[in-house]
C-alpha cells in the first residue's frame, strides 16, 4: 500500500491506517526535528504533534497529493509554531544544550554545526536526506528550481564543513 | 559550476551508475575535485551515520493518541446520529381537539335539561376502629434472636480486616494522588502525559486533583497534554475548578482539535454557560468552516 493510499483511507475514516504511515515516518521525522534542535523531548513531542495533526485534519489531504511533501508542510508549520511559542516566552532563541556524555561529542557537535546553518540551506539537505525526498519534490516544497535546489545542497554541504571546522577550534 | 552539479549529486546518490563510474574516473584524473568531494563526503556520511531510533515512549504515545481519535471518532458518528434522529417539531392542529370538547359540552346540557333530578337518601354508619394487642413472639424464637458470643467475635475480627483493607485503599488513594500530581509538574510533555494516563485509570478523581487538572488544562504548553487532559476531564465538567477551566480554554483555544475537543466536552456536559462564545465562533466568518459547523451543532445540542 503506498502512502498516499494509506492517507487516502484516513481521511475516510479508517484511522488504523495511521499506523502505517506512523511506522514509515516516524523515524525521518524524530531526527528531522532533533537536527534542528538538540533536545530529543521537544523532538518527540513535535513528531507526535505531526501524526496529531495527520489524524485531525485528515479531511485536508486531497486526492493526487504526494503525501511526503504534505506531511513536510505538517512538519515544517509545526517548527515555526513551536519557534514562535519560544520567542513568545523566553524572547530569544535558546541555547544549544550539549548532553554530558563524552563518546557522544563529536556528534554534538556535528549537531551544533547543523543547527547553525542557515535554515535555507538545511532544509534542502534534511528534506534530502530524511524525507528521501527528490530535488523536484523539494523544490516544489520550497517553491525552487531544480538547479536552485541542487545549488543550495551544494553550498549547505560546504558551510556545513565549515562550521563543523569552526567548532571543533 | 557543472562539476558542482554533479558533485553534490554524487553525494547525494541521485546519479545513475553509469553516471557514477564517469564521475569517479573524472575523480581520478582531478586531484582538487577529489579532495573536495572526500572532505564533503566524510561530513555528509557522518551526519547520516547519527541518526536516533525512536524509543518505546513514542510509540505508546501515538497509539494512545490513535486510541483517542478513534473514540472521538465514534462519538463524533453517535453526535451525528443523535442530531439526525431528533425529529423536527410538528405544526399542532388543534380544531378537532375543540370540536370533540365542544360536542361533549353539548350532549351533557342537553341531558341535564331532559331528565328530571332525583334526590336519594343514604344512611352511613361508621364504625369504631377495634385495637388489637401484638402478638408476642415464641419462646424459641426470641431465643434464636439473641447473638452467640462466638459470633461476636466474629464480628469483631471481620470489621478489623475491613477496617485495615479500607485505610490501606485509602493508603493507596493518596499515594496515586502524589504520583500524579508529582508527573504534571514534570517538565517533560511525556511524563506529564503518563501522570495524565494514570488520572484516568482512576474510579474518581478528588477535588484537589481536578483542581490540578483544571489548571494543566488552562496553562499546559503542550497541546497533547491539553487534549489529554480535556478527555479525562471529560466526566467532571459540573466541578467548578473544571468548569471554568473549559470555559476559559473555549475562549483561549486556537488550534482547531483542540477547539473541537472542548466544544464537545462543554456539550456531554450540557454547559449552557459557553452558548454566548459558541454563537461567537458560529457567527466568525473568519473562522475556520469545521468551528463554525462544530459551534453550530453544539448550540444546538445544548438548546435542545
Amino acid at each position: 500500500m503506498t502512502d498516499e493510499q494509506a492517507m487516502q483511507a484516513v481521511s475516510e475514516g479508517d484511522l488504523d491506517k495511521a499506523a502505517i504511515l506512523y511506522e514509515r515516518y516516524k523515524k525521518s521525522l524524530l531526527n528531522f526535528f532533533l537536527y534542528r534542535q538538540s533536545s530529543r523531548d521537544i523532538a518527540r513531542d513535535l513528531t507526535q504533534q505531526v501524526f496529531l495533526r495527520l489524524l485531525r485534519y485528515r479531511h485536508t489531504f486531497r486526492e493526487g497529493a504526494v503525501f511526503r511533501t504534505w506531511i513536510y508542510e505538517l512538519a515544517r508549520n509545526i517548527y515555526n509554531d513551536h519557534l514562535k511559542t519560544l520567542r513568545h516566552h523566553t524572547n530569544e532563541f535558546p541555547d544549544i544544550l550539549l548532553e554530558e556524555d563524552e563518546s557522544e561529542a563529536y556528534h554534538q557537535r556535528l549537531h551544533q554545526a547543523l543547527e547553525l546553518l542557515p535554515d535555507s540551506y538545511r532544509e534542502v539537505l534534511l528534506l534530502s536526506r530524511f524525507q528521501n525526498m527528490s530535488y523536484e519534490e523539494i523544490g516544489q516544497v520550497l517553491g525552487l528550481s531544480v538547479a536552485n535546489v541542487k545549488v543550495r545542497a551544494f553550498r549547505g554541504l560546504q558551510k556545513l564543513r565549515e562550521l563543523y571546522f569552526q567548532i571543533n577550534d | 559550476m557543472e562539476k558542482d552539479t554533479l558533485l553534490i549529486d554524487y553525494l547525494l546518490g541521485r546519479l545513475s551508475e553509469p553516471e557514477r563510474l564517469a564521475f569517479e574516473e573524472m575523480l581520478a584524473s582531478d586531484l582538487p575535485l577529489r579532495q573536495e568531494a572526500e572532505s564533503l563526503e566524510k561530513i555528509w556520511r557522518d551526519v547520516q551515520r547519527y541518526e536516533v531510533e525512536p524509543d518505546a515512549g513514542l510509540d505508546t504515545a501515538f497509539y494512545a493518541l490513535l486510541d483517542r481519535e478513534k473514540e472521538n471518532q465514534t462519538l463524533e458518528s453517535q453526535h451525528q446520529q443523535e442530531a439526525n434522529v431528533i425529529p423536527l417539531p410538528k405544526k399542532r392542529v388543534y380544531w378537532p381537539y375543540a370540536a370533540v370538547l365542544a360536542a361533549f359540552g353539548i350532549m351533557f346540557w342537553l341531558g341535564r335539561m331532559t331528565v328530571a333530578p332525583e334526590i336519594k337518601t343514604q344512611t352511613v354508619t361508621i364504625e369504631k376502629p377495634s385495637y388489637r394487642p401484638l402478638e408476642t413472639p415464641p419462646a424459641e424464637e426470641v431465643a434464636q434472636l439473641e447473638p452467640s458470643t462466638k459470633e461476636e467475635t466474629k464480628d469483631v475480627s471481620i470489621k478489623k480486616v475491613q477496617q485495615e483493607v479500607a485505610t490501606l485503599r485509602k493508603e493507596l488513594k493518596v499515594t496515586q494522588e502524589l504520583v500524579v500530581l508529582g508527573l504534571l509538574r514534570k517538565e517533560s510533555a511525556a511524563e506529564r502525559l503518563k501522570g495524565l494516563q494514570y488520572a484516568s485509570n482512576m474510579p474518581s478523581l478528588p477535588p484537589d486533583l481536578l483542581q490540578a487538572l483544571a489548571q494543566t488544562l488552562r496553562k499546559d504548553e503542550n497541546i497533547n497534554v491539553r487534549l489529554a487532559t480535556l478527555e479525562t476531564l471529560k466526566s467532571y465538567g459540573k466541578n467548578p475548578s473544571v468548569r471554568k477551566a473549559l470555559l476559559a480554554r473555549l475562549n483561549a483555544a486556537s488550534e482547531l482539535p483542540e477547539q473541537i475537543s472542548v466544544m464537545e466536552t462543554l456539550v456531554i456536559n450540557k454547559e449552557t454557560a459557553a452558548l454566548p462564545r459558541l454563537k461567537q465562533l458560529a457567527e466568525d466568518e473568519a473562522a475556520d468552516p469545521i468551528i463554525r459547523k462544530q459551534a453550530q451543532q453544539s448550540i444546538q445540542l445544548l438548546t435542545i
